[in-house]
């Protein structure tokens, strides 16, 4: 077990750089990587964690991930797959047990009253974890009264939330028929519902179509300026770079570097930024058979299955392959 | 033909990769190979027994010898009726267990472009080339050596008729499957056919059951069985049971031409089945929407967060045909008890304690039904007690409204409502069924969080997930034991009651107590449950993700 309750912090890393924008300054290190003095959680934080730890068998998904994220931020997560972006949400949320580590969420440790925690913030769930043979309207009014929101309320709600998301038509549709687009945004519109201080999204913006992006976007902007907080697992770095006010990079299951957008840029573009952090971009691999061309295709009249490559057809396409 | 063969070593290649990957998957595997010898050496048996038949047997000397191996005789009928009612029993368990959710669904192939034709046959003779063809195959080759006592002749055509007998229910089993994926599209109409085709198959295991206790062997005709076979055996589900006969007896015109209906039916059956794949190529994704007014049950339900767990689940049990089919087998116990009640009332009253004991059976494994859904309750913060006080609310009603409403139309149908001692014994039934559905129903709150078991997608009520059969085998025991463990209290009030002798005079006082009884463990087993449900609601998330996975 790894001793990950509370790491102690780099001289360097001092939590209130968080909330003042120093674009000059080079990003911040992830504290668990330098060890000097302990580094206590912040309840003044919208998220504080300290030694986040999780394994699954022999991987380790979240290595000792310390984070703290301003209330009223709008806070992109960003990483390659498997870097334990969603692990982490997951261990913040409530929704995963951390086999080490602290994370407390406005001043509330979340694994002392989960349930406490879970009713003050929002959320999104994926596509898959709703009930979809509920129409839209009704998944909405489900949403907020297991919130302990009264009906009437839920409704009234529900019906602005519909509206605002362009799912008025479709509001007596049962979910399952809904397109990837319109499911994203009735997940979304199911964790708003009791207008929670802190809002989590794990790639909201994934299969939904341009127009309602946009509208997305708005929605979750205005909400971050009412003093809302925005936290969103994205792969999209455009979309983390014109909408998030802070970043924090993860790879390996720690935070690479983290603070406002500029500060993680360092004056540079966020995208080349990012994959100079996460490394493991190489030159382009040329393979041999992949040209595109007529050379090597199999002979359309005589058609193959899964489990028969096509190089019986071409016994020397298989030695022909290489890279170059 | 290459894309054929691919598609038997895809099949089988298949088979050994889930063998290796799962130990359940080899015990289930060498446990179906047990099951099929010994229906390959079950068979061989009955066809030695029979093959011992005299042609005439005379029970007694003044009624007429039945004839036995003749044309018509008991063992052509017998052959050529319990011939028709596998074939059809194989499709129907076909469409119930492996269905659209079979790995050679011919929509996984949609990708490489194989013509429909060659697909087509390419997955026919694959589903020739298993376990359960290969058996049956050697099970009727086996049982073609019945028949050698009425000729050679029917021994070798038996034997050539045995695989035309696979060919044509594999044929109409694939037609079924094709048919009831392609043509049934929208989710209210999958559910609704889930519902005839699993009421039909059990309405089919009664018959037997029915035509003997209905109403006395007596009744049996000769007759009629004899023209059923004649009609049966000009139909493709029995043609290929009838053709020894037709040779043993002579009538190779007849040979001729049932080999025709059969021939004929596997082309129909292939081009349905053809048609079947072009369709549904050229019509995916045009299922139709259907809208619902309003909030339905979220409108009246009690305004709290079991409220709203409340009219979730009584939405979804609406459109759930793997849930809405336990609600439709309290009135067909009911049914099938009156069928075979001989005029005792009774007999037609105590299919309300199945009824009540088989209630809850689903929600033992409620949360598995629910699936990934669940999800969003832990996600809310939901306290276990207010989820099983909804989910509860639901059942209950149902529970006492549905057996109310059998028990008042029991006591008019049978006439007992004019005599106050059956009306009272009959209310008697009503509260023990009750009870033993609150004890059911207790139980599952709690099993429900601990004993979960894949169940088929709702999209796909007809598939088996993987590693169904294993779990699934066992953990229904747990509550169906359970559930009458329970209702012990009542059982030794009614012993103590027996033993003095008391029963007959004060068995109304089963009613009160068989009540308590059952509401008591109700109230205990929803505690319980919430306990269990706060305690393990992470894990349960994790495990419906890994049942979800066995569900593609």
């Amino acid at each position: 077990m790894p001793q990950a309750q509370n790491v102690p912090l780099p001289d360097r890393f001092d939590q209130s750089q968080l909330n003042q924008p120093q674009p000059e300054q080079p990003p911040q290190l992830p504290p668990q990587q330098s060890a000097a003095q302990p580094w206590p959680l912040n309840p003044a934080a919208a998220v504080s964690i300290r030694g986040l730890f999780k394994r699954f068998g022999q991987k380790i998904a979240v290595n000792g991930l310390a984070l703290d994220i301003p209330v009223g931020s709008f806070y992109g997560l960003v990483g390659p797959n498997g870097a334990g972006k969603t692990t982490t949400l997951n261990m913040v949320t409530g929704l995963l047990v951390p086999d080490a580590g602290n994370a407390m969420i406005l001043g509330h440790d979340v694994w002392q009253d989960v349930n406490t925690v879970k009713r003050m913030i929002g959320v999104m769930p994926q596509p898959e974890q709703i009930f979809d043979r509920l129409t839209g309207m009704q998944l909405l009014v489900y949403s907020g009264m297991l919130r302990g929101m009264k009906r009437d309320e839920s409704l009234a709600r529900a019906k602005d939330l519909l509206s605002a998301f362009d799912l008025a038509q479709a509001a007596d549709v049962m979910v399952s028929d809904y397109s990837a687009g319109m499911t994203k945004k009735i997940c979304l519109a199911s964790a708003m519902i009791h207008s929670p201080r802190i809002l989590v999204l794990d790639e909201p913006f994934e299969s939904v179509d341009p127009v309602s992006s946009a509208n997305l976007k708005d929605i979750l902007i205005e909400y971050a300026h009412t003093g809302g907080t925005v936290i969103i697992s994205s792969h999209v770095m455009s979309l983390v770079e014109k909408m998030c006010t802070h970043v924090a990079v993860i790879n390996n299951g720690m935070v690479s570097a983290a603070g406002t957008v500029e500060q993680v840029a360092a004056g540079e573009d966020l995208e080349e930024r990012f994959l100079q952090l996460v490394g493991g971009r190489h030159a382009a691999v040329r393979i041999s058979w992949l040209d595109g061309g007529t050379a090597h295709t199999p002979d359309p009249s005589t058609p193959y299955a899964a489990n028969e490559p096509y190089a019986a057809n071409e016994p020397n396409a298989a030695n022909e392959s290489s890279r170059q | 033909m290459t894309a054929v063969l691919t598609l038997v070593r895809l099949r089988w290649a298949l088979t050994w990769a889930t063998l290796k990957k799962s130990v359940w998957q080899t015990v289930g595997y060498v446990i179906a190979l047990v099951i099929a010898l010994g229906t390959i050496i079950g068979a061989a048996a009955a066809a030695w027994g029979v093959g011992l038949l005299p042609p005439f047997v005379q029970p007694k000397p003044d009624i007429a010898p039945f004839d036995i191996l003749g044309p018509s005789g008991i063992l052509n009928v017998a052959v050529v009726l319990v011939g028709t009612v596998l074939t059809l029993m194989v499709g129907l368990v076909q469409l119930m267990l492996l269905g659209e959710g079979s790995t050679m669904s011919p929509r996984k192939f949609a990708l490489y472009g194989i013509p429909d034709r060659k697909l087509q046959f390419g997955l026919l003779i694959s589903g020739l080339t298993g376990l359960p063809a290969i058996t049956g195959l050697l099970s009727l080759m086996a049982w073609a050596f019945a028949y050698r006592t009425i000729g050679a002749c029917a021994v070798v055509v038996a034997l050539v008729a045995a695989p035309l007998a696979v060919i044509t229910m594999m044929s109409l089993a694939k037609l079924l499957i094709a048919l009831s994926t392609t043509l049934i599209t929208s989710s209210r109409g999958k559910g609704v056919f889930y519902i005839v085709v699993i009421v039909l198959f059990i309405a089919a295991c009664q018959v037997p059951n029915i035509l003997i206790n209905g109403s006395g062997a007596s009744a049996f005709d000769p007759a009629a069985a004899v023209l059923s076979a004649k009609v049966a055996a000009w139909t493709p589900l029995g043609a290929a049971f009838q053709l020894p006969f037709d040779v043993a007896f002579g009538h190779v015109g007849l040979l001729l031409a049932r080999i025709g209906v059969l021939v004929l039916t596997w082309v129909a059956c292939f081009v349905g089945c053809t048609w079947c794949l072009r369709h549904e190529r050229l019509t995916t994704g045009a299922s139709r929407t259907v809208k619902t007014k309003g909030i339905g049950a979220f409108g009246w339900m009690p305004d709290s967060v079991s409220g709203a767990v409340s009219a979730r689940l009584l939405t979804y049990l609406k459109r759930d045909p793997r849930q809405a089919m336990i609600f439709v087998m309290p009135v067909f116990f009911v049914i099938i008890f009156s069928l075979q009640s001989h005029g005792e009332s009774m007999v037609i009253w105590q299919g309300l304690i199945w009824s009540g004991w088989m209630l809850a059976v689903a929600e033992s494994n409620g949360l598995a039904y629910d699936g990934q859904g669940v999800t969003m309750q832990v996600i809310a913060g939901v306290r276990g007690w207010d989820d099983r006080k909804g989910r509860v609310r639901v059942y209950a009603a149902i529970a006492i409204i549905y057996l109310t409403v059998l028990a008042v139309g029991i006591a008019f149908a049978t006439g007992d409502w004019t005599d106050s001692n059956r009306l009272l014994l009959g209310l008697m039934i009503w509260a023990i069924g009750l009870a033993e559905a609150f004890c059911g129903l207790g139980l599952s709150e709690i099993t429900s969080c601990v004993f979960l078991y894949p169940v088929p997608a709702m999209d796909k009520p007809f598939s088996s997930p993987q590693g169904r059969a294993m779990a699934q085998g066992f953990f229904p025991f747990i509550y169906l034991l359970g559930s009458l463990l329970l209702l012990l209290p009542t059982g030794i009030v009614a012993a103590l009651l027996a033993l003095t002798g008391a029963i007959t005079a004060l068995y109304w006082v089963l009613i009160p107590v068989a009540l308590a009884n059952g509401v008591g463990m109700l109230v205990l087993g929803t505690w319980l449950g919430g306990k269990l449900l706060d305690a393990r609601a992470l894990s349960i998330v994790d495990t419906l993700d890994s049942f979800a996975s066995l569900q593609h």
